[in-house]
């Protein structure tokens, strides 16, 4: 059986509400960046490497990632309660942005936080 | 349903709903505040309102020799094959008929697949310039409605020889003599080039300014964006704040200038921190001749 993939609007994405993967973990740095640290499984090919290695193939790495400032006002916007509109108003007034160039960056932003698996997306 | 300009009508005592201007070479309108431009060609644009567009404007310049009746339907034509929709005259209503602005306006109503709407032509007899400006609302046009007031608002000649630019918290005029080149408005990063002549004017918006400078001067910053950049930046005044300008000779290629034969270059950059707006406003004219410093003068950016 097939598997169709759901394609959303622009309007309904903008909606959606997103939320933080329980396992990340925050640390500040003396810089003021942020670095989040979460847990990732290996790709089915080294798991498969890992098997013929007699490894555990479901043990999995850690995997940082380092936020600015700007990309810290987000994470702290994603609450579980604010939607993707929600957030995006708001990063433009905390940095006085035209909503247009707020849309753009806070949405590429939360699309590479989601492929990574920081966040997931869940629809109102 | 309900009448949507209806329900926009407003009492004269009531706040205008019209507050955000647009202005893009050569047009301008007031909108609405929550409304915003979702696409941008030199000669077109499309507004909208959270991803539901609004308004689409879209203008011509006449061409050499001409008859009103040929041009409009040339204009109607073009505008069908290229929107894919379906236009039908509509009466022009009576407080259009003679308006202050000297304009002749042609209602219609539009179809396509999957919406409709009215809109209006504009013709301008004095630039020959014809604008099609249409709603993505079917509701009539009464005196007060939202879209009265925006076709109200409309201009398409320059104030005082100058063209102004109005979009994505850009706010400046230039000389008539100055034509849009090319344009990108990347998150971060607003690049617009305008060509007179030899001379090319770069205008530049970055932002936001206080996390770009939060590590960094505003001199590096400009060295770090452009490191083509020659010598020391020395420090002038602006009646809202203080710029620094860098102005160089600089040939084709490395220390070409230093040849008595070739060519120079002549590279003049401005660069202002715009704390109100959190935006950093730069300028850039660049020409092979010896240009009028006071062209960049003229371009008030950052204002």
């Amino acid at each position: 059986m097939s598997q169709s993939k759901k394609t959303l609007k622009k309007n309904d994405a903008l909606l959606c509400i997103p939320e933080k993967n329980i396992l990340v973990e925050e640390t500040f740095l003396t810089s003021g960046d942020m670095i989040l640290s979460f847990p990732v499984g290996y790709k089915p090919f080294f798991r498969k490497i890992q098997k013929i290695m007699r490894k555990n193939p479901e043990k999995s790495f850690t995997r940082k990632i380092q936020l600015d400032s700007l990309g810290i006002d987000v994470w702290k916007l994603i609450n579980g309660k604010n939607n993707v509109r929600a957030i995006v108003k708001k990063f433009a007034d905390i940095h006085r942005l035209n909503y247009k160039e707020a849309e753009l960056s806070v949405t590429l932003f939360l699309r590479s936080m989601g492929e990574k698996g920081l966040i997931g997306i869940k629809e109102p | 349903m309900e009448d949507v300009c209806s329900l926009l009508n407003f009492m004269p005592e009531q706040k205008n709903p019209l507050t955000k201007k647009i202005a893009w070479n050569g047009i301008s309108l007031m909108m609405p505040e929550a409304w915003e431009i979702d696409t941008l060609d030199a000669a077109h644009m499309l507004i909208g309102k959270e991803g539901t567009p609004e308004a689409e404007i879209k203008w011509t310049d006449a061409p050499g020799q001409f008859t009103l009746e040929k041009y409009l339907k040339d204009f109607i034509s073009r505008a069908q094959k290229l929107l894919t929709i379906k236009i039908r005259e509509q009466p022009t209503p009576h407080f259009f008929l003679y308006p202050d602005n000297n304009f002749k306006f042609f209602f219609f109503s539009w179809e396509s697949v999957l919406s409709k709407g009215t809109g209006t032509l504009i013709f301008c007899p004095q630039c020959k310039r014809l604008t099609m400006i249409r709603f993505f609302s079917e509701s009539k046009i009464s005196r007060d409605c939202l879209q009265a007031l925006m076709l109200n608002s409309f201009k398409d000649h320059p104030e005082a020889e100058k063209i102004n630019w109005q979009v994505f918290g850009f706010n400046f005029s230039t000389p008539l003599s100055l034509k849009l080149l090319e344009y990108s408005f990347n998150p971060g990063c607003y690049i617009i080039n305008f060509k007179q002549e030899k001379t090319i004017i770069t205008i530049f918006n970055w932002g936001p300014a206080a996390f770009l400078l939060s590590k960094i001067s505003l001199a590096e910053f400009a060295k770090q964006r452009l490191p083509r950049l020659k010598g020391l930046a020395k420090v002038e005044s602006l009646p809202h704040g203080n710029y620094l300008e860098w102005a160089y000779h600089h040939g084709r290629f490395k220390n070409a200038e230093l040849l008595p034969f070739m060519k120079k270059f002549f590279t003049v950059f401005r660069i202002h921190h715009n704390k109100p707006l959190n935006r950093l406003f730069g300028i850039m004219a660049d020409s092979p001749d010896k240009f009028e410093r006071d062209l960049i003068n003229r371009i008030n950016i950052g204002n």
